[in-house]
């Protein structure tokens, strides 16, 4: 595995791109470790955190790369271009399923993220409570954003949405969540 | 401010919020942030909000190993045929080439079975007039001293050399009738087609 590793490591994503398709593992492998984790992570946040579908969205995003090796366009980023898949996979994923339903039935199966501040920790809540009662456009674009840091240009192309359309939309989204969190402004800003 | 400094300055807003504290903001960034920000206490609650929403990052599980083995079993199985496909052709070519060369070979060789007379068509009754020195020491006989037999001979040609005279060649433009009626040496002749 180490030996592989080195032979890629240096390898741009869209040089390991092509190598899929003729059955390249080392180079499955590579684009993998630089991805798999992260994009796991976006569909477990967009997911209701359910690990689970997570996963098998997480294979079913790769395997669609593997299959659709071919329709990657050159000279477009290979990260925007999986997130776009990842992006229209929630949609429909969101449409399939009764939002609020799942919602619910997720919030009883949460975890506690912090038990030495209760304030922080109801804080956290709330936080998480908001950006999940979001529509699924606005909480791909407050993800995307503020949780996998993508610049205004890229989520423009994964969205495809024109870029001035991409910052009025998170101007007025972090509005829309300050209002809501209001009765925690009285709350020191570390824990 | 006009409404693309207003768009363009809402996206500098979040980021302002993140990375500097209230009393590190100058005016311009104050004015940027006000319209979602107008105060200490509301910019704090969103620096917090975002702190949160970042550190949520670190609050996601491990995917599963069996998730990249899954995935590994899915990537396509590409035989080794197209290398031994090349040599198959290369071998085939090579045989084509063989048999090709096979066939013109023997071609040219077929050649050889046509009678001396007929390869030689420029000159075959002077080759074969030449034979018939080389082996019967017969004498040939020059254009000069035909042209003088010729008035002396009789005016009927041997009718075995009567072609002879259609040839154009001149140093066999004509042949001693006297030799003709010699029947053993006609039959040394060959035949001229």
């Amino acid at each position: 595995m180490g030996i592989t590793g080195s032979i890629y490591q240096h390898y741009k994503d869209e040089e390991l791109l092509p190598l899929l398709k003729s059955g390249g593992h080392a180079a499955f492998d590579e684009l993998y470790k630089r991805y798999g984790q992260k994009m796991f992570s976006y569909f477990f946040r967009m997911l209701w955190k359910n690990k689970e579908l997570a996963e098998d969205f997480t294979q079913d995003l790769f395997v669609k790369l593997i299959n659709n090796a071919d329709a990657y366009l050159e000279g477009r980023n290979v990260s925007t271009w999986l997130y776009s898949i990842a992006n229209n996979m929630c949609k429909n994923e969101y449409r399939k399923q009764e939002v609020r339903k799942v919602h619910g039935m997720q919030q009883k199966a949460e975890p506690s993220t912090d038990a030495v501040n209760p304030d922080m920790k109801r804080f956290k809540e709330a936080v998480h409570q908001c950006t999940n009662e979001l529509p699924e456009e606005k909480k791909a674009l407050y993800m995307l954003r503020f949780q996998e840091n993508l610049s205004v240009p890229d989520i423009s192309k994964i969205m495809n949405l024109p870029e001035g359309t991409i910052k009025s939309r998170i101007f007025y989204l972090l509005k829309e969540m300050k209002e809501k969190l209001k009765e925690f402004e009285s709350l020191p800003i570390y824990p | 401010m006009n409404h693309y400094q207003f768009i363009h300055n809402m996206l500098q807003a979040d980021e302002i919020i993140q990375q500097k504290e209230w009393h590190q903001l100058d005016a311009l960034e104050k004015a940027v942030i006000a319209e979602l920000a107008d105060n200490e206490t509301e910019f704090n609650l969103l620096k917090k909000m975002l702190m949160v929403s970042s550190g949520e990052v670190s609050e996601v599980p491990q995917v599963a190993v069996s998730v990249q083995e899954q995935i590994r079993s899915a990537l396509p199985v590409v035989k080794k045929i197209s290398s031994h496909r090349n040599w198959y052709a290369v071998a085939a070519a090579i045989l084509v080439m063989i048999i090709a060369t096979i066939f013109f070979l023997k071609k040219e060789n077929k050649n050889e079975d046509i009678p001396f007379v007929k390869k030689n068509i420029k000159n075959p009754v002077t080759d074969s007039m030449i034979k018939i020195t080389q082996d019967t020491s017969i004498l040939l006989v020059k254009k000069e001293k035909i042209t003088e037999q010729k008035k002396k001979s009789s005016p009927s040609p041997a009718p075995v050399f009567h072609s002879l005279k259609d040839t154009s060649q001149d140093n066999y433009a004509g042949i001693d009738a006297t030799v003709s009626s010699n029947m053993s040496l006609i039959d040394l002749i060959t035949e001229v087609e």
